[in-house]
């Protein structure tokens, strides 16, 4: 088989080729490698590639396979992880040469859990300094490049796992979302990006940026396999204390396909937000494809929209502050100047300040659960812009000129706040060929209505198979 | 002449003091420039109505809807 079209298989379409022998994982390993190698210069996705690590487990794979101890639908599928998911024995910087040797003598329980279903580990990926913004910029390893045009951010914080899901580098990454950051690379690279519910997926192993903020989950080309992700790396783990002991279905039953009768809520403020008409053109024909396949759209009213700003700002410059202190006092000159000036910044947040805003959030999440009462999911576009060129503070949404990062973050902080399950899937392209991504939200640890919306209007178009030009 | 800044140029050097925050002049000048950007941003929260709301201290997406 063509190692390109390898590399562009989804783990659903590689797992039952794995389990009946008719693809070797060492085959899929060698076209990743190839492919990373290929594509690695121009993209800079990974921090840390271990090849001949991943060789090694594709050979004990294939072994354990052929043996009949094949361990179910990650078994052989190549991973990557953000490089601030803690990996037993690999280094983990979380993007900072502060931690440029520092290697952890555990796994993540996301790695773990990894590990024990048979994926296996191609590298840690490229993100933001301590995931502290939306656009992949990094000064110790290398700033992130978009798959579509390299000139232009992968997005952030998750860029490089973004860039690898997109390229065919990985079939499955991960990322962790604290005001985006899955769901933003997710719509500017073109994949499908999965923020679980708060306290659905384990953060326990991961460099904290805002504890309250932070979501784990992952960043694939297909909505079913963020549901088999799911299925692997959800559920209760009492080494974190946010986790929340709730059965975990078997996500991949939720998408039937029929999502005839299913309620979505389009707040009528995100459309009055600053938009570019690209991105509100093909929204709209998301919306007019879903309402076609049997859903009902309403338009519904989210005054509090507004306040997500200063609420999330407030909440996350304390709390990561608070998080990366010692580093600051210690370590500050080694800092990206940007991440050091917020973290900095952040400091000057009064105690007062920071319980205000968590009783605003207290509001905040009332009206949004309010609206979930009213409807089943909540739509909107992912990024109000398509990908901006690499280091440009401002961009233009329709008529607004307004700041890269308050841009990027216009309609995901939203639901970082709220905690809520939100997925950004591809619902068209730019007429310069760039992504467009379209977010669903839905009620707390109800992933498998998000799930399933976000595969019926995936299946009804062919966004999800286009390739970036590499 | 009433100040409208959310913070003086004299009252943040000595908060940056305090908080053992030392840097280039340039720096400490970016460093004023956001921090007003951040002080305006809170004092934004004051517009909330929050009266008789708990913060939730201990956040969980668990709780039941609409309460």
């Amino acid at each position: 088989m063509d190692e390109l079209e390898i590399c562009y298989m989804s783990a659903g379409a590689l797992a039952p080729m794995i389990q009946s022998g008719e693809i070797s994982p060492v085959e899929i390993i060698e076209a990743h490698l190839s492919r990373i190698r290929a594509t690695e210069p121009v993209l800079n996705s990974f921090i840390t590639l271990l090849p001949n690590e991943a060789l090694a487990a594709a050979r004990q794979a294939e072994r354990d396979i052929r043996a009949g101890r094949y361990r179910g639908p990650l078994h052989g599928i190549p991973v990557g992880l953000k490089d601030l998911f803690n990996t037993g024995g690999v280094r983990t910087t979380s993007g900072s040469r502060i931690y440029d040797t520092f290697v952890p003598a555990e796994d993540c329980t996301v790695a773990a859990r990894f590990r024990e279903a048979g994926a296996i580990l191609l590298g840690k990926l490229n993100m933001h300094q301590f995931a502290y913004g939306p656009t992949g910029e990094n000064p110790d390893y290398g700033h992130m490049h978009n798959p579509w045009d390299p000139n232009l951010v992968s997005g952030g914080s998750s860029g490089g796992s973004g860039s690898a899901a997109a390229a065919g580098q990985c079939t499955i990454t991960t990322g962790s979302d604290t005001g985006g950051s899955i769901r933003i690379p997710a719509a500017l690279c073109g994949i499908v990006g999965l923020k679980p519910t708060y306290g659905r997926v384990s953060r326990h192993g991961l460099t904290p940026l805002a504890w309250s903020m932070d979501h784990p989950g992952p960043m694939v080309r297909t909505v079913e396999d963020a549901a088999t992700t799911m299925n692997i790396i959800a559920g209760y783990d009492p080494n974190d204390v946010a986790s929340v002991n709730l059965p975990v279905p078997d996500y991949t039953v939720a998408l039937t396909g029929d999502i005839r009768g299913l309620r979505i809520g389009v707040p009528r403020q995100y459309l009055e937000a600053p938009l570019d008409p690209e991105v509100r053109e093909a929204f709209n024909t998301a919306l007019s494809q879903m309402e076609s396949l049997g859903a009902e759209i309403c338009e519904v009213d989210f005054p509090q929209f507004i306040d997500a700003a200063p609420i999330s700002t407030t909440m996350l410059m304390a709390e990561a502050s608070a998080c990366f202190r010692d580093v600051l006092e210690s370590d500050g000159q080694l800092l990206y100047e940007p991440v050091r000036l917020r973290l900095e910044a952040g400091l000057f947040i009064s105690a007062a300040d920071y319980l205000r805003a968590q009783q605003a959030r207290t509001v905040f999440d009332r009206a949004a659960r309010r609206l979930l009462d009213e409807v089943d999911l909540l739509a909107g576009p992912t990024e109000p812009v398509t990908a901006p060129p690499l280091l440009q503070q401002q961009v233009l949404a329709g008529e607004q000129e307004i700041g890269t990062v308050p841009a990027l973050t216009q309609y995901t902080r939203p639901y970082n706040i709220t905690g809520f399950p939100a997925i950004s899937l591809p619902c068209g392209f730019s007429a310069a060929d760039l992504p467009i991504g379209l977010q669903l939200a839905g009620r707390p640890f109800d992933e498998e209505t998000v799930l399933r919306a976000a595969h019926a209007y995936e299946q009804s178009t062919d966004w999800h198979l286009r390739r970036p030009p590499l | 002449m009433p100040d409208d800044t959310p913070i003086s140029r004299q009252a943040f050097d000595e908060s940056a003091a305090r908080l053992g925050i030392t840097g280039t002049e340039s720096h400490m000048e970016e460093l004023f420039r956001q921090v007003q950007g951040v002080l305006a941003g809170t004092a934004s929260l004051k517009t909330i109505s929050v009266s008789g709301t708990e913060p939730d201290m201990a956040f969980s997406s668990s709780g039941s809807p609409s309460e």
